[in-house]
C-alpha cells in the first residue's frame, strides 16, 4: 500500500480551533473521528472541540469499544487541561493525547471513570478528501477532511483484557464548522474497509438531509481505488432504499446519565440500508446490515431537547462496475445516523 | 426553618443538592427557572441513606427547609441507587420496582416530580460545573460506605 507523504497529512489535517477568532469560538464545533477494527474488537475514538461562550476551549474524548458487548465514556475537559498546537495537529486533553507524527497519527486514550486504555498508531494508505462548506440548512455549516484508509496498530485494554494489532483497517474524518444542535440537520455517514488488505477498494456514503430526515439535500458515494480517489457518485444519481428497523434490547449511551434522558431502546435505525447508484454507464451497488448501535447523546444547544448519533456496526457488501472495471469488496463498516 | 443560604454539612445530600441548584441558578438560569416553575407551591421531602430535606418550591425558587412532615411529594432512596442510574447501572423503572427509589403523592405530583428530575437533568447535562459535584458525590458516598 502506499504512504502518504508526511507533509501533506501535516499541512490538510491540523485543528481550525486555534486559528478561529474569539467571537468565532463561541459557535465553532470540530472533532476528530477514528475508528479502528482490530481482531476480537472494534474501537471509536473522538476528539472535539467546541468553544464556550467566552471563546474558551471545551474539549471531550469519546471512546467506545466493542467485544461481547460495547463499553466506553465520554470525558469532558476544561480549558485548563486542554492543549491545543497551532503549528501542527497536536491537542492534549487531560491524560489523552492525540498528534500526527510523521507519516501517522498517534493516539493514547486513558479514560479516568472506565478500564479502558488505548495507545494506537494509524498510517494512512489512502489519500485524503477534503470538502469545505457543507450547508447544513439554515442551521449552519460544516467543512470535512476524511481518510478512507488506514492501518493501525498498537494496544487497547478493557476491563485488563489487551488486545494487540498490527495492519488492522481503520477510518478517520475531521469535521469543523459553526452550527448549533438541535437545528435542522441530520445525517447519514458511513464507509466500508474490505476484509481483505490485499482489496484496493474503500467506499463512502454521506448523506445530509433535514432533522426528521425527509428531505435530502446532498448526498455522494465515493470510492477509492488504493490511495485516490476513483469515482463520485453525486446526488441524482443515487437511489436509497431502508428496510426495517434495528431492535436491539438494550441500547448502549454515552454519556451513561444520558440514558435517564432517552432511556428508549427503540430506534429508527434501518436494520438494512441499499444503496445503488449509476452513472455514465458506472454503476455500484452497497448494501450495508446493521448488527449492533451504540448511541452518543449530545444535548442540544438552544433548547432542552437532544441529538442522538447512533454509531452503528455492521457489514457491507459493495458491487458493481466503473470504467468497465469490476469493483467488489466486504468487510467492517460503521455508519453514523443522526437523529432527533 | 432553614433558608437556602444556610449551609448543610459538606458531605450531606442536602449539600450536593444545594450546590448544584446553585450551579443552575448562576450557570443556566432559564433551566432553573424552568425546575421552579415545574415544581412550583409544592412541599418535598427528599430521604437519602435515612437523611431527611425538605424543599419548599416557590415560582422562582426553591428554599431549603426542616423535612416536612406531611409533604406533597416524599421521595425515597440511597447514594448507591443515585449512581447506579447516572451510570445507568439500573433504569428508572427497574429502581421503582425494586423499591430503590420510593416516590409517595398525588398522581399529578408524580408528573411533576418526573417533568422536574427532566429539567433538573437536562441542566445537569448542560452545566460545566457538574462534572466536578459528581466526583465529589462520587468520593463522599466511597467514603462513607468505606466507614460503613
Amino acid at each position: 500500500m502506499n504512504t502518504l507523504p508526511a507533509s501533506v497529512l501535516a499541512r490538510l489535517d491540523a485543528f481550525r480551533f486555534p486559528h478561529a477568532t474569539r467571537a468565532e469560538r463561541a459557535a465553532h464545533k470540530e472533532w476528530l473521528h477514528f475508528c479502528i477494527h482490530g481482531p476480537g474488537i472494534d474501537t471509536i475514538v473522538n476528539f472535539s472541540v467546541t468553544g464556550g461562550p467566552e471563546g474558551e476551549a471545551r474539549a471531550q474524548v469519546t471512546a467506545l469499544v466493542r467485544e461481547e458487548q460495547w463499553d466506553g465514556d465520554v470525558e469532558v475537559h476544561g480549558e485548563d487541561e486542554v492543549v491545543l498546537r497551532r503549528d501542527r495537529l497536536g491537542a492534549t486533553f487531560g491524560k489523552n493525547r492525540l498528534e500526527i507524527s510523521g507519516e501517522r497519527y498517534e493516539l493514547a486514550v486513558t479514560l479516568a471513570d472506565r478500564p479502558i486504555s488505548m495507545a494506537l498508531s494509524l498510517r494512512p494508505t489512502t489519500l485524503p478528501l477534503s470538502k469545505r462548506q457543507f450547508a447544513l440548512g439554515s442551521a449552519g455549516s460544516l467543512h470535512w477532511l476524511l481518510v478512507p484508509r488506514l492501518v493501525a496498530s498498537g494496544t487497547v485494554v478493557v476491563s485488563g483484557r489487551t488486545h494487540r494489532f498490527e495492519g488492522a483497517p481503520a477510518y478517520h474524518d475531521h469535521n469543523w464548522g459553526r452550527f448549533a444542535w438541535g437545528g435542522d440537520f441530520a445525517w447519514e455517514w458511513g464507509y466500508g474497509l474490505s476484509a481483505s488488505a490485499t482489496s484496493p477498494w474503500s467506499v463512502v456514503f454521506s448523506r445530509l438531509a433535514d432533522r426528521g430526515h425527509h428531505e435530502v439535500r446532498t448526498q455522494a458515494l465515493l470510492l477509492w481505488k488504493g490511495a485516490k480517489l476513483d469515482r463520485v457518485l453525486a446526488s441524482r444519481d443515487i437511489v436509497v432504499q431502508e428496510e426495517g428497523y434495528l431492535r436491539p434490547r438494550r441500547v448502549f449511551k454515552v454519556p451513561r446519565v444520558m440514558a435517564l434522558l432517552a432511556p428508549e431502546t427503540a430506534t429508527d435505525v434501518p436494520r438494512r440500508l441499499d444503496i445503488r447508484a449509476a452513472a455514465e454507464g458506472d454503476e455500484l451497488h452497497l448494501g450495508f446490515e446493521a448488527e449492533e448501535v451504540a448511541q452518543i447523546i449530545v444535548p442540544n444547544d438552544h433548547d432542552l431537547g437532544i441529538t442522538i448519533i447512533n454509531e452503528i456496526r455492521g457489514f457491507l457488501r459493495l458491487s458493481g462496475v466503473v470504467r468497465g472495471e469490476r469493483v467488489f469488496m466486504e468487510g467492517h463498516a460503521i455508519f453514523e445516523r443522526v437523529t432527533a | 426553618m432553614r433558608s437556602s443560604s444556610a449551609s448543610p454539612p459538606e458531605a450531606s445530600f442536602a449539600a450536593f443538592l444545594a450546590e448544584s441548584f446553585a450551579a443552575l441558578r448562576r450557570d443556566l438560569p432559564w433551566i432553573f427557572e424552568r425546575l421552579c416553575e415545574r415544581l412550583a407551591h409544592r412541599e418535598i421531602r427528599i430521604e437519602v441513606d435515612g437523611e431527611a430535606l425538605g424543599l419548599r418550591c416557590e415560582p422562582h425558587d426553591i428554599h431549603f427547609v426542616e423535612a416536612p412532615p406531611s409533604p406533597d411529594v416524599l421521595l425515597r432512596t440511597d447514594r448507591r441507587t443515585i449512581l447506579d442510574l447516572v451510570d445507568a447501572q439500573r433504569t428508572l423503572l427497574e429502581a421503582l420496582l425494586e423499591e430503590r427509589l420510593v416516590v409517595l403523592a398525588r398522581v399529578e405530583d408524580v408528573i411533576a416530580l418526573h417533568d422536574a428530575v427532566q429539567t433538573y437533568l437536562h441542566g445537569a447535562v448542560r452545566d460545566r460545573a457538574f462534572p466536578a459535584l459528581l466526583r465529589r458525590f462520587r468520593q463522599s458516598t466511597a467514603r462513607a460506605a468505606g466507614l460503613a
